[in-house]
């Protein structure tokens, strides 16, 4: 294991922010922390990387326990906090290399891997610029490029894209994914199940300080009942059909919303035909007919009983 | 020792606000030395003040040798003897004192029978009046002693022997050494030079540590694998460059000032004194860069501390200008004592043993300042880093 938590305890006075919290990354794997803001994401990495005292638990990173003289540890992590945590003062170029330098000692390669971060990022016609002068996905860049520049073997990187443009955001998810594919072992914590499902090949997912849910993103999909969701927009909405609907295999709920016509399966997909060959038999003129697989958000829902986005 | 470098790259980045301070220092002290040099150069010159001598008596040797004497140290002008033309010459003040000689003066003066006295009248000037009594006091008083002491001298020989006894002048010479001079020359550089050496080095330092201590930089540098320790070592290195720089740009502008100036004692000890206030001061810096967390905020803070520490301590104000209350706030600061220190090291001309007893006592004062802001630091480092970590 890269990274080994076991029920790490944090209080704030009466308020318990990691609640026997645990956790195990692997190496090479790209591990997503999901929870809604506040759920203990960033008090758990700041835990990991010594930066919190914490009441319980034990927190090993390489084999070795973590405390905040593990320097050697320390050495072959890398960290892109929540914030952007750059000089002011300093160029593009003078802060990457500072952050680089505080890990790599020869000057000549501390250099050269900060050409290269600089390349990974796209900051090549930046690197003369002040961080003010940057625009603020530029910045996330710069903030990822001093984070990785020493090529650690474990990323952790505390949402990386908040307040970040969409292509922006790509950009980032794509050079995450290049990093872990170059053999680094990344743990991402974000609050959008999507970047989430889109780049972890393990989550947990985090409310109140504990982990609610771990496994795969099909894994977590398979722990809820609810399946396929259908949603047609009807011409005119009857509830009459409702029974007929619930009769339909797979189906476990009906219901109409407005003009929303919404049906909910338990398990599978392709519930599509089945429910079109029904509106068509019982001549219901519908418009738009759509269906979506279960998300990781709702997931959440089914778990927690309220939205990841709460 | 990338702490170390990133230090110097930040101050190269406020390297202009730390030089306009600088350059107000020059233009003060070179205010300053104008305004010493124009003091010392020219320092007194004589200057005569125009009277009218009008007599009433029988002209006399006596008369004549005080209008003579009175002429060489005042413009004589001739004007009508008429009491409204003499009002109006004193009131546009083209005459300062008017001396009347009444009729009969000589005779009285040398006969014995009682001097009749001289009438004057006088402009509102009481200056030149009374230094034209002065003179008229001193020639009759000598040839009063010349009649009394020589019975038989008729008025002739009297006047002849008073012109050339009052004729005659001492030369003094004041005599002052090179050294004792240049020290006070300089001394005045050292006491102006708390300015710039307080107002650098706090927004200095203060820079350095809100930048170091921005919350999510201070987080980050603490996930590396550098030490804290190592990074305070850092870090304390370069503050001592830092004001070792500054302290050696002060004390170079000295010589570039003052031309050669000779290494002697005073200089030493002013130099001394500079270093330790330099201390002092980066210590003012280095607590309030730990309370202190924005760019504004430190602005303002430069500048009140910097001139409000100045002016109680006497920096711009002669300490004994200073009212006895501002004294004693003034004690509180550093300053107060580092000009303390300037005060007594221009003022003594041997330095004995005794005499740099109180030069080094506020030296010692001054030292026990930046210890106390050290030790200050130290505990709000300390209750900030355990916030930080619960």
């Amino acid at each position: 294991m890269v990274v080994s938590v076991n029920n790490l305890v944090k209080r704030y006075g009466e308020l318990i922010a990691l609640d026997h919290f645990s956790l195990e990354v692997r190496e090479g794997e790209v591990f997503g922390l999901l929870g809604p803001n506040g759920s203990g994401k960033t008090t758990a990495i700041n835990c990991i990387l010594s930066l919190l005292k914490y009441d319980k638990g034990t927190i090993e990173v390489f084999g070795k326990p973590m405390n905040p003289d593990s320097y050697e540890s320390k050495r072959n992590i890398g960290i892109v906090m929540q914030n952007v945590a750059v000089f002011r003062e300093l160029t593009v170029e003078e802060n990457i290399n500072y952050f680089c330098g505080l890990y790599v000692s020869d000057r000549q390669k501390c250099r050269q891997l900060t050409e290269e971060a600089i390349a990974f990022v796209g900051l090549e016609n930046y690197t003369k610029f002040l961080p003010k002068k940057l625009s603020g996905g530029l910045l996330r860049r710069l903030n990822i490029a001093c984070g990785i520049a020493h090529k650690p073997k474990l990323i952790i990187l505390d949402e990386p894209t908040v307040a970040v443009d969409p292509q922006s955001r790509n950009n980032i998810l794509e050079g995450i994914l290049k990093l872990n594919s170059q053999g680094a072992t990344v743990i991402y914590t974000s609050h959008y199940m999507e970047e989430v499902e889109q780049i972890c090949s393990r989550i947990a997912i985090m409310d109140k300080g504990k982990v609610i849910a771990s496994g795969t993103t099909n894994e977590l999909k398979g722990m809820i009942n609810t399946g396929e969701k259908i949603t047609a927009e009807l011409l005119r909405a009857d509830s009459g059909i409702l029974a007929g609907l619930k009769r339909l295999p797979n189906v476990s709920a009906a219901e109409i919303s407005g003009n929303q016509l919404i049906v909910k399966s338990v398990h599978g997909k392709n519930n599509l035909p089945a429910v079109l060959e029904y509106l068509n038999t019982h001549d219901i003129a519908y418009g738009r007919i759509f269906c979506e697989l279960p998300t990781l958000n709702d997931v959440f829902l089914e778990i927690t009983g309220k939205e990841l986005r709460d | 020792m990338q702490i170390f470098k990133a230090y110097f790259k930040v101050l190269n980045r406020h390297k202009m606000s730390m030089m306009i301070y600088f350059i107000v220092f020059i233009v003060i002290t070179l205010l300053i030395m104008g305004s010493i040099k124009s003091l010392t150069a020219t320092t007194f010159s004589q200057t005569k003040s125009n009277i009218v001598v009008l007599s009433d008596d029988t002209p006399s040797p006596l008369t004549d040798g005080l209008r003579g004497y009175l002429a060489q140290n005042a413009n004589i002008i001739d004007i009508e003897d008429d009491p409204e033309t003499v009002q109006d010459a004193l009131f546009y003040g083209n005459v300062a004192y008017v001396l009347r000689i009444p009729a009969g003066f000589a005779e009285s003066f040398i006969g014995g029978t009682g001097a009749l006295p001289l009438q004057k009248t006088v402009s509102a000037s009481g200056a030149v009046g009374m230094n034209l009594d002065l003179l008229i006091d001193k020639y009759l008083n000598l040839a009063a002693l010349y009649e009394k002491s020589l019975p038989g001298l008729d008025q002739s020989d009297i006047a002849a022997r008073v012109l050339n006894d009052l004729s005659v002048a001492a030369a003094v010479d004041y005599n002052t050494t090179k050294q004792t001079s240049d020290t006070a020359a300089i001394s005045y550089y050292f006491r102006i030079n708390a300015y710039p050496t307080l107002a650098i080095l706090i927004m200095g330092i203060m820079t350095i540590m809100i930048t170091f201590n921005e919350p999510d930089v201070n987080r980050r540098n603490l996930c590396s694998p550098v030490s804290p320790m190592k990074m305070n070592m850092q870090m304390f290195l370069g503050n001592a460059a830092f004001a070792g720089a500054v302290w050696s740009a002060l004390c170079i502008m000295t010589f570039i000032l003052y031309g050669a100036v000779p290494a002697g004692a005073g200089v030493a000890l002013l130099c001394l004194n500079s270093l330790v206030f330099t201390v002092a001061s980066l210590s003012l810096g280095f607590v309030l860069g730990k309370f202190l967390k924005s760019s504004v905020a430190m602005a303002a803070a430069t500048n009140v501390v910097s001139l409000g520490m100045c002016f109680l301590s006497g920096v711009f104000v002669d300490q004994e200008a200073l009212g006895s209350s501002v004294q004693t706030i003034g004690s509180f600061t550093p300053g107060y004592w580092y000009i303390k220190a300037v005060n007594a090291i221009r003022d003594m001309s041997v330095y004995s043993a005794q005499n740099l007893r109180p030069v080094f006592y506020d030296i010692l004062i001054e030292l026990g300042f930046a210890l106390a802001f050290v030790a200050v630091a130290l505990v709000a480092t300390k209750q900030k880093r355990q916030t930080l970590e619960s």
